[in-house]
């Protein structure tokens, strides 16, 4: 009996594309806006490993028919960021929203403004 | 007494070096730059026996912004987005453009405009227009005289 390996078809390489971003900050948080239009959660991944935030998220499927005109395949959304010193990269959140992701990194305690009452 | 002990300006200056980093080794694996911000916003246009698909990549752009307009099979698009700093916060970095933008597109069929249809999910528009049933041939007697 052969032993053929039928390797899984590999997943077509979408093109990568490096979306905007927005930085934000305030004196308790920083915020990431990132433009990934056609991305639905479950297709976006933020890793944080060290101080590397990478952001990847994928467009959806295009819809059925022969196409006419193709002004934005569906692309891979790819970004990193080093995470600066001083963010609290355990507490990061996320919130999509019509095509446009948030991601929020609270300032750890030590780099907070802080009041010092002199005595 | 306030103390401001965050160093922002070399954090802010090491996001741009990995910005640096991370695009020279995006650009040796052959993927395109950032997406540019321009006030046309991409557009697909899609056909089927049945109907024509338009969509439009348009992130961030309220609904209520939307005007969808079609008069003699061309459709006709606005709308805006308008990019707000979050109350309390100071912008760091801003790649992201304001638009208001205008498509027209000019439907090589004829169409249906009465069955039309249009969603905004995920910051993609997409328009559904029926197409326009082709005439039915008609049989033309043939009188004597």
């Amino acid at each position: 009996m052969s032993t053929e390996t039928v390797a899984a078809r590999p997943v077509p390489a979408m093109p990568r594309v490096a979306p905007p971003v927005d930085v934000y900050e305030n004196r308790d948080a920083v915020i990431l806006a990132v433009d990934v239009p056609g991305v639905v959660r479950d297709n976006l991944t933020i890793e944080i490993e060290g101080d590397e935030l990478l952001l990847t998220a994928r467009q959806g499927e295009l819809p059925k028919g022969e196409a006419l005109h193709l002004g934005f395949a569906p692309v891979e959304f790819r970004r990193a960021f080093r995470v600066p010193r001083g963010l609290d990269s355990s507490n990061v959140s996320a919130a999509l929203d019509n095509g446009v992701l948030r991601i929020t990194l609270p300032k750890s305690d030590a780099i907070r403004p802080r009041r010092i009452a002199v005595a | 007494m306030l103390f401001d002990w965050y160093d922002y300006d070399r954090n802010v200056s090491s996001f741009d070096n990995f910005r640096r980093q991370f695009d020279r080794l995006l650009s040796e694996q052959g993927a395109r730059g950032p997406a540019a911000s321009t006030s046309v916003p991409a557009a697909n246009i899609f056909e089927s026996p049945e109907e024509l698909t338009v969509q439009l990549a348009i992130p961030g752009v309220p609904r209520e912004s939307l005007e969808l307009e079609l008069t003699d099979n061309v459709l006709t698009i606005t709308g805006e987005r308008k990019i707000e700093v979050p109350e309390g916060f100071v912008a760091r970095r801003r790649e992201r453009a304001p638009t208001q933008f205008r498509r027209t597109f000019a439907l090589p069929h004829p169409v249906n405009p009465d069955r039309t249809q249009a969603a905004l999910r995920d910051g993609i528009l997409t328009v559904r227009i029926a197409r326009a049933e082709p005439p039915k041939p008609r049989q033309i007697d043939v009188t004597e005289g």
